[in-house]
């Protein structure tokens, strides 16, 4: 019994050194849904992303009639929402969202990870 | 890859260099198998990505009440579906590694057939790469329990062949606000089915 012993010792210590590793990580993830409003856009040109920094970290095409479902990995910092095209406005379930100014992009801020627009209007 | 390398070597030295030592009937045994695991249900690794193929180490200690202890280290790969991208986000090659030590109970059916059953803990590293991004990756850990049984054919001797079937529920860290899509990321169940072949010492 002395080897299964040894061996339980072994584990115990072996999931002690994994546990401490567990902890620490937190990953968290942005999902946004909704509907895009416009005129006069080519659809498969048409691309909505989700950006963390720099990165693109979620990217999609529109569904028939401009609905939406965009999920990625991102930061604790907020997150962007980019566009291919103009947004002329955008309303949400959530306050303290801002439309760059190139009007291309809307800034999520800190704390914000699930997003549900009622609409994003586009110039086009 | 190192700090496995090197507890599997402690292992192999703890396990081999006590069996001479101790006129003991514990019996000991390494395998290596072939798995495809498929996760099931309503979360992300179902929905969003193919199943996973991968291969797998393992070590069993026996006693001779038929109660033993068994470590397995495997290396599980998928892809994304191509239309689920949008909502496994801009990630590519997402990879499980995944730790499981149980408690077996072994069944005697016949002179050539040997049923064991497993149950016990399973630690998880999930990784993905950024796609937009080089040499950089989405990591996570989880945690959770399996369940297993496994029919062993005899070949000759200390040669043996195997089937392994496997449940194991995984328990990750992604985080939401919403606890649905929080759940959606986070929580697994894995099914799997593995050929192998067993050394006894």
């Amino acid at each position: 019994m002395k080897l299964n012993l040894q061996f339980i010792a072994f584990l115990s210590a072996f999931f002690w050194i994994v546990s401490c590793r567990t902890e620490s990580q937190e990953n968290p993830r942005a999902y946004v849904e909704g509907k895009i409003i416009y005129s006069s856009i080519d659809t498969n040109l048409y691309r909505l992303k989700i950006l963390s920094g720099s990165t693109i970290v979620a990217e999609t095409t529109l569904e028939t009639g401009g609905s939406f479902k965009l999920s990625g990995p991102v930061s604790n910092d907020g997150f962007t929402i980019a566009s291919t095209e103009k947004i002329k406005s955008f309303s949400a379930d959530k306050t303290g969202l801002t439309l760059s100014k190139d009007a291309l992009q809307i800034n999520i801020p800190k704390g914000i990870t699930y997003l549900k627009f009622n609409e994003i209007v586009l110039e086009k | 890859m190192r700090i496995f390398t090197f507890l599997f070597l402690v292992f192999s030295i703890t396990v081999f260099s006590q069996k001479n030592r101790n006129q003991l009937d514990v019996v000991s045994n390494i395998e290596a198998k072939v798995i495809a695991m498929k996760p099931i249900g309503n979360n992300s690794l179902a929905k969003n990505l193919m199943p996973f193929y991968g291969f797998s180490f393992g070590g069993n200690l026996m006693t001779p009440i038929n109660f033993g202890i068994g470590l397995d280290y495997s290396q599980l790969f998928s892809n994304v579906h191509y239309n689920q991208k949008n909502l496994y986000g801009n990630l590519g090659s997402p990879r499980i590694t995944q730790i499981d030590a149980f408690l077996t109970h072994r069944e005697n059916i016949s002179e050539d057939f040997t049923v064991e059953e497993m149950a016990g803990f399973s630690f998880y590293r999930y990784s993905s790469l950024y796609i937009d991004e080089k040499n950089r990756s989405l990591k996570d850990q989880a945690m959770g329990f399996n369940l297993g049984g496994k029919a062993i054919y005899t070949l000759d001797g200390p040669q043996q062949v195997f089937v392994a079937a496997k449940i194991n529920f995984y328990y990750g860290n992604t985080y939401n606000e919403n606890p649905e899509i929080k759940k959606y990321y986070s929580n697994s169940t894995f099914l799997s089915l593995s050929l192998g072949y067993r050394y006894n010492f």
